[in-house]
């Protein structure tokens, strides 16, 4: 029996290395399909080429790059809007709510919406902020374009709030653990010299656990990154003329639909068929986006343990 | 100038301030937002949580005089007009005294234009077109007989049903409805080969006697005029009472205006319109949860199918099928992880060295993060295809592994030293990876080659006949597989957690007296972990429901009701994703599935409650053994 529970953690090692396996050999035969004989600068050009502006004539599927640049943008405003706000609601829970029920109620009300369904985040954002917040935005501001909407219709603002609430549990979750890592000798030294609650908390326990606050912005990139449900609901596309991000003003364009890396695989996916070369790119993508996910959380990892060892070694003291 | 002492309190309070001013204001808005769905979805529709209640009203708008108003019993010719076609008809009090079918070419229709012959059918029969078999006239007497005929009169079936005062035939193909005093009832028909057989579908009993009916542009209500002066407006799929008022004055005739306006018209062309608030769709309880007989079905089913709605067939709304196919896969997900998670928690939370588990736990966790559409892309590119071919290949992997590795394991501990053993039972786990794999090379060969020489090289095909169930390649099955790898880190993680912080004195206590490794582990560490198991299973339950992109590739996407788990299934997650963005806003199909999601919501926040329940207690319990 201990060597059959022994085996059920080879399986998992298994299969995990097997799907990554799998990927990282279709890319690579695809991509190798490019290597000719005569430049290896050639080659590569031809394979970042085929990867990210594939060849018109060949394809009915969009190219990847507007996806990445999609997901970028998406994940970078999200970042803007969840990070404060995660952190802030984590200073509070932390260092000014007292331990009471009420309090013990939102930390279980925040964990609970950290299990929530992610297609469930999609719903809300459709029905709130598209329908709701965006049909009064267009009512008041764009109402010469209505009914035409503007706001009132899925876009790159309300899929960048829409994982901002999806990701909200991570960074409280995260920050609060760091906040409480920090330890409470800092905070009566502070005291003790004479410092403010405010200063006490800015200057002082905020930098020692600042890097536990860019594990769960990380952390909470990585699930973003990876979340394709909710977006479905909010404002992705399968191909949009433009991106989201131009020369032109306002520069970033918020009421446009954009592209995402996980959208762009399932679409592929729908349409693939062994043998086309589809099935390439349909690794390719997958191999980056998992690369990407994969690379934050061991990012996230690191920073945790070189947090823990620092504060070991100052309780040590 | 403010001192810098009260500077620095300045600025303490009114950071004091503004943090709690701001989380509480986070807060509030997800809660809000929560609350802001319920409230907007619930009053729309009468919830099955909520009582049957009249939540429409109507509401008077205008009332006026139209000029050269031509009494009820002076007019003679009827119209309709269906979609492209036309059918212009006048009837006298023999029946058919001319009529004409026109229209233009449109999407697979051809142009028409033809008389129809004089046709003896009676003052109150009806007549519509049909849409199968295509262009053919739908002819019902009041006295119950009914005939398909072609442009020129002739016969193709006929038939009788039951008697009645007058009949209103409905738009599509969903039947009549024929009026008999203060009964209405809905007849449809049925294909029994290309034979149509007409049906009682519903029977409406009203206050009194009817005087007319009015059918809604929609085709999915009735407004009927009664003897006692009262209006009532009827669902025609429920036969349920949406809304009624009462008249202040003897109407000649009612009718609608829209789908939210109905027109009365009483004696010398005095009119009044009356506008209907609050919530028509009239979705119930009943309606979403029980089978109901759909126009053209035979017996009573649980479908959805709210897209194909067009007119006379209503959009068919009944959630049972969303229900059974996101438990069916869950469970069966939960199947094919549940053993595989517990069996690494408890290797690697009990029986790993800590430098070993410290190395191997984050990559198992880093696995979570695995993003799902991508283990939907791979499994729906490579296995799916070929799924049913090598059936016997997988369960020959599956069935043999296990046995090889447990007979390995008896070998090894009667004829093997166990000197070192506690060195080397931590790599176990990375001595495995390379034997394991052949051993599912193995087993799949063994299958398919038993597979060769038992079944002709045919495995499903036996089965299929034996059993006769249906199968698909995109099945609940495979979802189970993938979703299975999917949901098992998270179960992984809190089964470890639990069975780790379980006190090594226990442990330690039960090998002193003799027990073995496994049975210190399965009579005293595991009843202690239990509770933290069952919380790591209903939260990987709660993932399983909430999981949508694996099942938007995997599952098929067909709602089927049934057991079967070789067919295709539709989860609740996967219906919202697909249809949510295409519902027009307040209309039945959007309210519904708000209340589906909802739903969702509050089973994923139930379970997740109780998971975290039992991780407390479990918890208090450590500290009550220790």
């Amino acid at each position: 029996m201990v060597w059959l529970s022994a085996w059920c953690v080879s399986f998992s090692l298994i299969v995990f290395v097997t799907f990554i396996g799998t990927l990282v050999y279709l890319s690579a035969t695809w991509v190798l399909e490019f290597y000719a004989a005569e430049s290896v600068v050639d080659s590569v050009i031809m394979a970042f080429r085929a990867v990210f502006f594939p060849d018109s004539a060949a394809a009915d599927f969009p190219p990847m790059l507007p996806a990445i640049v999609g997901t970028s943008v998406v994940v970078v405003l999200m970042s803007v809007i969840v990070a404060p706000l995660g952190i802030i609601v984590a200073v509070y829970l932390s260092e000014y709510a007292g331990e009471t029920w009420y309090t013990e109620l939102v930390r279980i009300g925040v964990q609970n919406l950290a299990g929530v369904p992610s297609v469930i985040f999609g719903v809300f954002g459709l029905a709130f902020f598209v329908y709701g917040v965006g049909g009064s935005l267009d009512v008041w501001l764009y109402a010469d374009r209505l009914p035409s909407p503007t706001y009132g219709a899925p876009g790159l603002l309300w899929a960048a709030t829409t994982l901002a609430l999806l990701t909200l549990p991570t960074v409280i979750v995260v920050a609060e653990e760091g906040l409480y890592r920090v330890p409470e000798s800092l905070r009566e030294g502070s005291y003790a010299l004479g410092a403010t609650r405010a200063e006490t908390v800015l200057r002082v326990v905020i930098p020692a656990a600042a890097p536990s606050f860019f594990t769960g912005i990380i952390l909470a990139v990585a699930r973003a990154a990876g979340e394709v449900a909710p977006l479905m609901l909010v404002g992705v596309v399968r191909f949009a003329p433009e991106l989201p991000v131009s020369t032109t003003a306002p520069f970033v364009h918020l009421e446009q639909k954009f592209m995402h890396l996980g959208f762009y695989i399932f679409d592929i996916s729908s349409h693939a068929v062994i043998g086309e070369g589809r099935l390439g790119l349909l690794a390719v993508a997958s191999l980056l986006l998992v690369a990407v996910i994969l690379v934050l959380n061991i990012a996230a990892i690191v920073l945790r343990n070189s947090l823990r060892r620092r504060y070991q070694t100052i309780e040590e003291l | 100038m403010i001192s810098a002492s009260k500077r620095r309190l300045l600025a303490d309070r009114l950071t004091a301030v503004g943090v709690r001013a701001t989380s509480l204001l986070v807060l509030a808005a997800v809660v809000g937002m929560l609350l802001q769905l319920i409230v907007a979805a619930l009053p729309l529709m009468r919830a099955p949580e909520v009582e049957l209640n009249n939540s429409a009203e109507l509401v008077q708008q205008s009332s006026e005089t139209i000029p050269n108003w031509v009494p009820r019993d002076q007019r003679d010719a009827r119209w309709q007009v269906l979609g492209e076609r036309g059918l212009w008809f006048a009837i006298g009090p023999s029946g058919l005294l001319s009529g004409q079918v026109g229209g233009l070419a449109g999407q697979d229709l051809d142009p028409i234009d033809y008389t129809l012959p004089p046709l003896d059918i009676g003052k109150d029969a009806a007549l519509s077109l049909v849409n199968s078999p295509r262009n053919s006239l739908l002819i019902v007497q009041a006295s119950g007989q009914y005939s398909f005929r072609d442009g020129t009169g002739t016969v193709s079936f006929t038939g009788q049903t039951a008697p009645f005062d007058r009949v209103h035939i409905l738009p599509g193909d969903a039947g009549f409805l024929g009026v008999k005093q203060n009964i209405i009832e809905h007849w449809h028909w049925v294909r029994a080969g290309d034979i149509p057989l007409f049906r009682l579908r519903q029977r409406m009993q009203l206050a009194a006697g009817v005087n007319a009916v009015a059918i809604d542009p929609a085709a999915e209500r009735i407004l009927a005029l009664l003897d006692n002066d009262t209006l009532e407006v009827r669902s025609i799929l429920s036969g349920e009472n949406i809304v009624s008022v009462s008249l202040a004055e003897t109407a000649e005739h009612a009718y609608w205006v829209d789908r939210h306006q109905i027109g009365v018209a009483f004696s010398q062309g005095h009119f009044q319109h009356w506008k209907i608030a609050g919530d028509i769709n009239g979705i119930d309880a009943a309606r979403l949860l029980q089978p109901i007989v759909y126009p053209g079905y035979p017996e009573a089913r649980s479908v959805w199918q709210p897209l194909s709605a067009t007119l006379g067939n209503p959009a068919k709304l009944n959630v049972v099928p969303l229900l059974l196919g996101t438990f069916k896969t869950a469970a069966l997900a939960l199947l094919f992880a549940v053993p595989i998670a517990t069996g690494a928690a408890t290797f690697v939370g009990y029986f790993m060295t800590p430098s070993y588990r410290n190395r191997i736990k984050p990559i198992i966790e880093m696995i979570a993060a695995f993003p799902t559409v991508v283990i939907g892309a791979i499994f729906a590119v490579s296995v799916a295809p070929s799924f049913w071919t090598l059936s016997a290949h997988w369960l020959g992997a599956l069935l043999v592994t296990p046995c090889a590795i447990a007979l390995a394991a008896f070998v090894f501990n009667h004829w093997g030293s166990t000197a070192t053993r506690d060195g080397w039972l931590s790599k176990l786990p990375l001595l495995l990876v390379l034997p394991g794999c052949a051993l599912i090379a193995l087993g799949s060969w063994l299958g398919y080659l038993i597979e060769s020489r038992v079944w002709d090289g045919n495995l499903i095909a036996f089965l299929a006949l034996k059993t006769g169930l249906d199968h698909q390649s995109h099945n609940s099955l495979l979802v189970a597989f993938a979703m299975g790898f999917a949901i098992i880190p998270s179960i992984f993680t809190v089964a470890e957690d639990a069975i780790n912080s379980v006190p090594r004195s226990l442990g330690a206590g039960s090998l002193a007296l003799g027990a073995s490794q496994w049975q210190s582990f399965a009579s005293v560490v595991l009843p202690v972990a239990l509770p933290g198991i069952v919380a790591a299973v209903l939260l990987g339950f709660g993932r399983a429901i909430g999981e949508t992109m694996i099942l938007l590739m995997l599952s098929g996407n067909a709602p089927n009701t049934g057991l079967n788990p070789f067919t295709a299934v539709r989860s609740i997650a996967a219906t919202l994703a697909i249809e949510l963005p295409d519902a027009a806003v307040a209309s039945a199909h959007f309210q519904v599935l708000i209340l589906v999601a909802l739903l969702l919501f509050a089973v994923s926040f139930v379970f997740n409650t109780i998971a975290q329940l039992l991780k407390r207690r479990l918890m208090t319990r450590m500290g009550q053994v220790t």
